[in-house]
């Protein structure tokens, strides 16, 4: 039986950062990905650079785009210094019951897992594309300077 | 006059930036709102870090070079 692969909701900043090191589709080769609104309009604000055409050329494809539904709850973290992308990506994270909400900074990990959620960042998901064979690790060392992270 | 002007302004905007940087290194804030708070687009914010080699903040040495690094550029503007 092929196993479900597990649904992410992305924030914006990973989603670029994987974009500008021309490695998007490893997290689609790893997880079903699944972006609020604000995330997508946050990745296409300069939507002539290659980075943002990437991530545009893939919605519809494997990369989905949910309306965050309550709205309520997105202001309420915009009250608790959550930037606007962030904000809709937690809640959005709740809403469908993802596995995890990928994102690329220590604030929003500690304040996702006081609302319950999991995280994950690029380099869970450079690490689950090692041990899923995904990557080699000669590809690992190679791409973890590109993307500025640490793999301990 | 006008290039003046114009330097300072950049200047102005790039102390800005830096300002809500430090927040974002101390974690008092995400870096979507640092770049909300200093106006300009997530992606700007992450030219601007790449320009300057600034680290994302995964731990407290990432939190520790930032702040050093922004110290540094400050005293350069």
């Amino acid at each position: 039986m092929a196993r479900r692969k597990k649904i992410v909701v992305s924030d914006a900043a990973p989603l670029i950062q994987l974009a500008l090191s021309r490695s998007l589709t490893i997290i689609h080769r790893l997880y079903e990905v699944v972006i609020p609104e604000e995330v997508f309009r946050e990745t296409q604000y300069y939507s002539e650079l290659p980075d943002a055409m990437e991530i545009a050329k893939v919605v519809n494809d494997w990369l989905e785009i949910i309306i965050v539904k309550n709205r309520d709850k997105v202001d309420r973290l915009l009250e608790s210094k959550w930037g606007k992308g962030e904000a809709e990506a937690a809640v959005l994270c709740q809403e469908i019951h993802a596995d995890y909400l990928l994102t690329s900074d220590r604030f929003a990990i500690s304040k996702a897992t006081k609302l319950g959620l999991r995280t994950i960042t690029i380099a869970d998901v450079v690490k689950e594309a090692y041990t899923g064979k995904v990557m080699t690790a000669n590809e690992c060392v190679d791409f973890s300077p590109r993307l500025s992270i640490k793999i301990y | 006059m006008e290039i003046e002007k114009y330097a300072k302004t950049a200047s102005e905007r790039e102390l800005n930036i830096l300002r809500v940087l430090v927040q974002y290194y101390k974690g008092e804030c995400s870096l979507g709102y640092a770049s909300e708070q200093a106006k300009i687009p997530l992606r700007a914010m992450i030219d601007f870090m790449q320009k300057h080699e600034l680290p994302y903040f995964w731990d407290s040495r990432d939190s520790g070079e930032g702040l050093r690094k922004i110290s540094k550029i400050r005293r350069s503007l």
